[in-house]
């Protein structure tokens, strides 16, 4: 469970990010002055294109993550990107994390076989902690380790409608735990998944398996979809060990079904269960202190499944009352400990217009949590068992304060949580479009992170390392109670600028400062009953961390067939008392070219630069600078074939994404090529 | 391969100036007459969509014969296309058919001086009382989403991976002697025959 406490830093002198900054400021001011032509011409120019190329035209992506209703991404005060289908599909990812490293800002790390870490604006640990995912409404954030166990959120592919990503806080729409960004997973109502599809897709070192999903559209207010997933992952080389041990294999069913009883009325009813197997390589501390000193290779076993209904209703124009309900259930064993997870989650939501420019949401959120951990001869738990309840309401408003123009959103999110009583976390948004095209935002947002099950109860042999010195001492790491939640305050500033359907430009720059970061500290010397006479150590609320950094992306589609998008993310500590806390993502750009050089042919480049990742204590960098092309061309000969044949990490025979940490190896990713047959029918 | 690691150690600043050089490019290729000079708003594509029905619409005789080649174009309650749209258009702009744009409000819209409407908002009981009370009028009525058309609307936009596609009701056309040309039918999305 111990997420080592090495650190690494990235610190890049002050200078070039004024450069950089002012650079920024030169190319807005520039643009925002180059006005364009009236909207009404526009209209009378597209009138003028066939059906086919208007057919073509792909229009603003709704999002719903950054005010839970329905807007435009591009008119969102928040920095969002949105992934399609299509992107999903073209990506030939066969994962989900996979399909994450296509969003701009979003540091994806595969860590081994089956472990990804992902994170957002820095912090990126082998569960990142202030990231908060949900599939379709549900939360997959596990409040034992504070992240997020990426193996096993896996879904049909194809059934995903969309992906938003919000980068920055988002804990007054969607809760606790939402500091540093959310993912919201949103999957095809069954009406859009009429046909059934069966999948193979093999490859030389990543994932070989098998789907079949099976839809049917009864009529047009009924209709359903199920389907089953299996995989098999090759295993990877475990860094300096020489093992290839790390492979995983898991199989998944799925369903959903939707209907209507009426006008205003919609229901969703969906649900999976998975079991799984994987195996890492480790160095485990018993609880004397003494540790093996050869890796091991251990299994983890994980199942679980879930349950949820919604009910959407909208009893007038501009009112809407959401209500959804679901049961989660997880259950996973390792080398370390067993946990079993039950969660029961109720959230009711209210959306309407009291007046003409307001828009207005609350809800209300009851989640009943109860959960049974073992542990083993080298973590224990105190208490192994418990029950935790946590109470929300939230209220927002969207204040339009000059039509089309100007837009302030304010609202707060109030919860009551038994590991640390009631909090707010408050957030006010404003949206400026001073000129068509130009879109301005900016937010002032508190977010927090409650404390995980294991920081507060665990018992481990872990290592702490002297910020001063440097020096490690192996220590015995004891659960702190009374640890209290993390809190984030954050400005944010946006501008994006749309000139036409062919170009898009986004940039955020943001600063967050964190108080009360859960570090570990010594707590004085050995008690008398402890046999191996380990220092005493435990979480402490003393870390205070300031980041500032930015995220820049393009999309250019200069011919029908041809489109090019790019993106630059990094970030800075301006200070920290953390020292030896966890990482900050490193510096990242990428470039993506997909063209379609005759009908049914598509071709996807992508390469994509991550700067190393530097050694706290030492002269190497923990992870060298990588710089990765991946590779995708698509075949649709028919409606009912299509056939993805590529390669991903194809400059090098393997390289590494993650730092070592004291007992958890990470593995060496190896260049892979894949194929991917599926038929429709 | 070793080259390649080592390079792009400042990729800010390369990256900026090929930002700032692509966005001048495509500002300076903004032009009115130019096809790329439009915003990906959803409804400036629908406004697009609308002005193109006509030409392949047919209205009963009678109608034709009884009024000039403008037609009228009725946007009634909620507006989304506001200057998208604009009052007037003439035939040279669109290909041969001039439009009147009318902006109508939903209670007592007074639609039977158009041969288009557009019917926006959600106020879904509003539009299916209106849609009832012009149910014999030989008005082709456009809306949003496939509750448009089950409520007795012909056309309903709907958004198919963020792009614009629509539904026909076929059925709601014929019983006011609205010919649908076949290509358009071809193309939409479902047709309700």
């Amino acid at each position: 469970m111990m997420i080592g406490h090495d650190g690494f830093t990235t610190a890049r002198p002050l200078k070039a990010v004024q450069r950089n900054l002012i650079l920024a400021l030169t190319a807005f001011l520039f643009f925002l002055f180059q006005t364009a032509s009236p909207a009404a011409s526009d209209t009378i120019q597209l009138a003028k294109l066939s059906w086919e190329e208007l057919f073509d035209l792909e229009v603003i992506p709704v999002v719903t993550s950054v005010s839970r209703k329905p807007e435009k991404a591009s008119m969102s005060p928040a920095a969002v990107f949105v992934l399609t289908s299509e992107d999903i599909r073209r990506s030939g990812a066969t994962s989900v994390p996979d399909v994450l490293r296509l969003v701009p800002g979003l540091m994806v790390s595969h860590v081994n076989g089956s472990t990804w870490a992902i994170s957002a604006r820095g912090f990126s640990s082998r569960f990142s902690s202030t990231l908060l995912v949900l599939i379709d409404g549900r939360s997959v954030y596990s409040p034992l380790v504070s992240g997020v166990y990426w193996d096993v959120q896996d879904l049909l592919l194809a059934d995903i409608e969309r992906i938003e990503v919000v980068r920055g806080p988002g804990g007054t729409t969607w809760g606790a735990n939402a500091v540093n960004g959310v993912i919201n997973i949103v999957t095809k109502s069954a009406q859009a998944t009429g046909d059934s599809l069966l999948s193979l897709d093999f490859s030389t070192h990543g994932e070989t398996g098998v789907s079949y999903r099976h839809g049917e559209v009864r009529n047009d207010k009924q209709a359903f979809r199920f389907y089953v997933k299996t995989y098999d992952r090759k295993a990877f080389q475990t860094q300096g060990v020489g093992l290839s041990v790390d492979d995983a294999a898991q199989s998944r069913f799925g369903f959903r079904a939707d209907w209507e009883n009426s006008k205003n009325q919609r229901m969703t009813l969906d649900g999976t269960v998975y079991t799984g197997d994987s195996h890492e390589c480790l160095i485990l501390r018993k609880d004397d202190g003494s540790h093996n000193s050869s890796p091991g290779v251990y299994k983890t076993d994980a199942s679980g499944g879930h349950l949820r209904f919604e009910l959407t209703q909208n009893p007038r124009e501009g009112e809407e009352l959401r209500l959804q309900l679901y049961a989660d259930r997880a259950r996973r064993t390792d080398a370390r400990h067993e946990e079993a997870f039950d969660t029961l989650d109720f959230d009711l939501q209210h959306s309407f217009k009291p007046a003409r420019n307001h828009d207005f949401v609350w809800g209300i959120g009851y989640r009943h949590l109860s959960y049974d951990l073992n542990g083993s001869s080298y973590v224990t738990f105190e208490p192994e068992s418990d029950l935790v309840t946590t109470k929300s309401f939230f209220v927002q408003d969207q204040i339009s304060l000059r039509p089309r123009k100007l837009f302030l959103t304010i609202g707060t999110k109030i919860y009551n949580h038994p590991y640390v009583g009631t909090e707010s976390q408050p957030s006010a948004r404003l949206l400026w479009t001073p000129v068509e095209r130009h879109v301005f935002w900016t937010a002032f947002t508190e977010a927090r992170r409650i404390p995980s099950i294991a920081e507060r109860t665990e018992v481990f042999i872990g290592q702490y390392r002297d910020k001063t010195t440097g020096t490690l001492t192996t220590v015995r790491n004891v659960g702190n109670t009374a640890l209290d939640s993390e809190l984030m305050k954050a400005r944010e500033l946006g501008y994006r600028f749309l000139p036409s359907s062919k170009f898009s430009f986004d940039l955020a720059y943001f600063r967050q400062a964190y108080s009360s970061l859960a570090q570990t500290a010594p707590q004085g010397p050995p008690p008398a009953n402890d046999a191996a006479r380990l220092p005493k150590a435990g979480s402490v609320n003393s870390g205070v961390e300031d980041i500032h950094g930015f995220e820049v992306s393009f999309q250019w589609k200069p011919a029908k067939r041809f489109r090019v998008s790019g993106g630059h993310t990094a970030n800075w500590r301006l200070s920290s008392s953390t020292g030896s806390h966890e990482d900050l993502s490193p510096r990242q750009w990428f470039i993506r070219t997909s063209w379609e050089p005759a009908r049914k042919i598509e071709c996807d480049i992508s390469f994509k630069h991550t700067n190393a990742i530097n050694s706290h204590h030492g002269s190497d960098a923990a992870v060298p600078a990588f710089n990765g092309l991946d590779l995708h061309i698509g075949w649709h000969p028919t409606d009912r074939f299509d056939l993805e044949i590529g390669g991903t990490s194809l400059l090098v025979p393997w390289h590494r994404e993650f730092p070592a940490q004291f007992d958890f190896l990470p593995s060496d990713i190896p260049r892979n090529y894949y194929i991917q047959g599926t038929w429709h029918f | 391969m070793a080259l390649l690691m080592k390079q792009s150690i400042r990729p800010f600043r390369q990256l900026c100036a090929v930002f700032l050089g692509a966005l001048w490019l495509i500002s300076a290729g903004i032009q009115p007459a130019a096809a790329s000079g439009k915003p990906l708003g959803e409804f400036q594509v629908k406004a697009a969509f609308l002005l193109k029905f006509a030409a392949f619409v047919e209205w009963p005789p009678e109608l034709v014969a009884s009024r000039s080649s403008t037609i009228r174009l009725g946007i009634v309650g909620q507006d989304p296309f506001g200057n998208i749209l604009p009052p007037e258009i003439i035939a040279n702009e669109t290909g041969g058919i001039s439009y009147l744009i009318d902006r109508l409000p939903i209670p007592e819209a007074n639609a039977s001086g158009c041969k288009l409407i557009y019917i926006g908002g959600e106020d879904t009981a509003a539009t299916a009382s209106l849609l009832s009370r012009i149910a014999d009028q030989p008005i082709l009525t456009v809306g949003e989403g496939e509750a448009f058309v089950k409520a007795g609307g012909m056309i309903a936009f709907i958004l198919e991976n963020n792009r614009v596609r629509f539904l026909i009701n076929n059925n709601r056309a014929r019983s006011v002697k609205i010919r649908i040309s076949s290509q358009l039918l071809n193309i939409a999305k479902v047709v309700i025959p």
